[in-house]
């Protein structure tokens, strides 16, 4: 595994072997096992550094496509794979497509949606939210954690 | 009358557009996030920008930063409604990557806490281009940063420099002609960079 570009933040790595002849693997600095332990800025940097890498794969290697996959919480450390792709390449990633069941997948949207929090949580805004409890609901999926929620902060 | 604007027949621009109903788990000015009604497992989530575009590569860089930051929080409201620690974030451009269709999607697919995704298994035994590492080593640096970029231009343009040199004002006045040098010198001093040179 060679570095061909190292900042503060990342390394981004060229593995001697990879799933196609244009495999490049980014991983941060600090320790981080998931997307959930990195920075809000770091996790744009990674990406921002990825869309670069993408262009190189597209302009150097004349890719014909590329892929991103991130194995969040699989590997000890967060790492994100751009693959160039080819054609018939011998990778594949697609699968065929099966109809939900939409109750389900409806009971998902809901759990998932009680359960989304946007925004790194700020220290101070926690006395005010515990001082002010919101009135109970009948209809509130989550009673045994309190959640917060804090607005998305965009980067400039 | 054939149709030119790709959006009116895209079916995530209508989805976005809520022409489309769809299960929207989040919603902001940049994109929607939405429940895959065909899921791969289950709490198989979408992430889908408002605005068409194909690939990554399109989009701002700001809209690129939102989006990657969101897929964090997306990812953590994921594993605790699925009970598990595991997921993959997947996003392909190209038709031979995966790509369906023209409006860029990033998948957030939830596993098994125990499970090893055979789906999205890296099984890396090709040899690696030989250019892949110089190419990367030359050019990420300088797309990472625009000063270095300019300074390259420069550099391999030594006409353009010594027209700046000799004369910045007229220099300017092509600057606001040309779309590429508007770009690249949008941020620039012009007067204080031919003082520099």
């Amino acid at each position: 595994m060679n570095t061909a570009f190292e900042d503060e933040q990342i390394q981004v790595l060229v593995p001697s072997q990879g799933v196609t002849p244009g495999h490049v693997i980014l991983q941060p600095k600090q320790a981080c096992k998931t997307l959930e332990d990195a920075p809000q800025a770091l996790i744009s940097h990674m990406f921002f550094v990825a869309s670069k890498v993408g262009s190189i794969l597209f302009e150097g290697l004349q890719a014909k496509g590329t892929n991103i996959i991130i194995k969040n919480g699989e590997d000890d450390t967060l790492q994100l794979h751009i693959i160039a792709r080819f054609e018939n390449d011998g990778a594949n990633f697609t699968w065929q497509p099966k109809q939900g069941d939409m109750v389900q997948v409806k009971k998902m949207g809901d759990e998932i949606k009680g359960a989304l929090i946007i925004g790194e949580q700020k220290p101070q805004s926690k006395p005010i939210e515990q001082s002010q409890p919101k009135p109970k609901q009948t209809n509130e999926i989550d009673t045994t954690d309190t959640q917060y929620e804090f607005e998305f902060e965009r980067l400039p | 009358m054939e149709n030119k604007d790709p959006t009116e027949q895209c079916i995530f621009c209508k989805i976005a557009k809520k022409e489309v109903p769809s299960i929207i788990i989040h919603e902001d000015d940049v994109c929607v996030a939405i429940m895959d009604i065909n899921p791969f497992t289950k709490g198989h989530i979408l992430v889908i920008p408002k605005q068409h575009h194909s690939i990554l590569q399109m989009m701002s860089s700001t809209d690129q930063a939102h989006i990657a930051q969101l897929l964090k929080y997306l990812s953590q409201a994921q594993k605790k409604a699925c009970v598990t620690n595991k997921n993959t974030i997947y996003y392909a451009a190209g038709q031979v990557a995966g790509q369906q269709m023209p409006h860029l999607l990033i998948h957030i697919i939830a596993q098994e806490p125990n499970e090893i995704s055979q789906q999205f298994s890296l099984d890396m035994k090709t040899q690696t281009n030989e250019q892949l590492h110089a190419l990367l080593q030359q050019n990420l640096p300088v797309m990472l940063n625009p000063k270095d970029q300019l300074a390259k231009i420069l550099e391999q343009n030594p006409k353009l420099t010594e027209m700046i040199k000799q004369n910045p004002q007229e220099f300017m006045e092509k600057v606001k002609q040309n779309p590429q040098l508007h770009e690249l010198f949008s941020q620039v001093d012009i007067m204080e960079l031919s003082k520099k040179l």
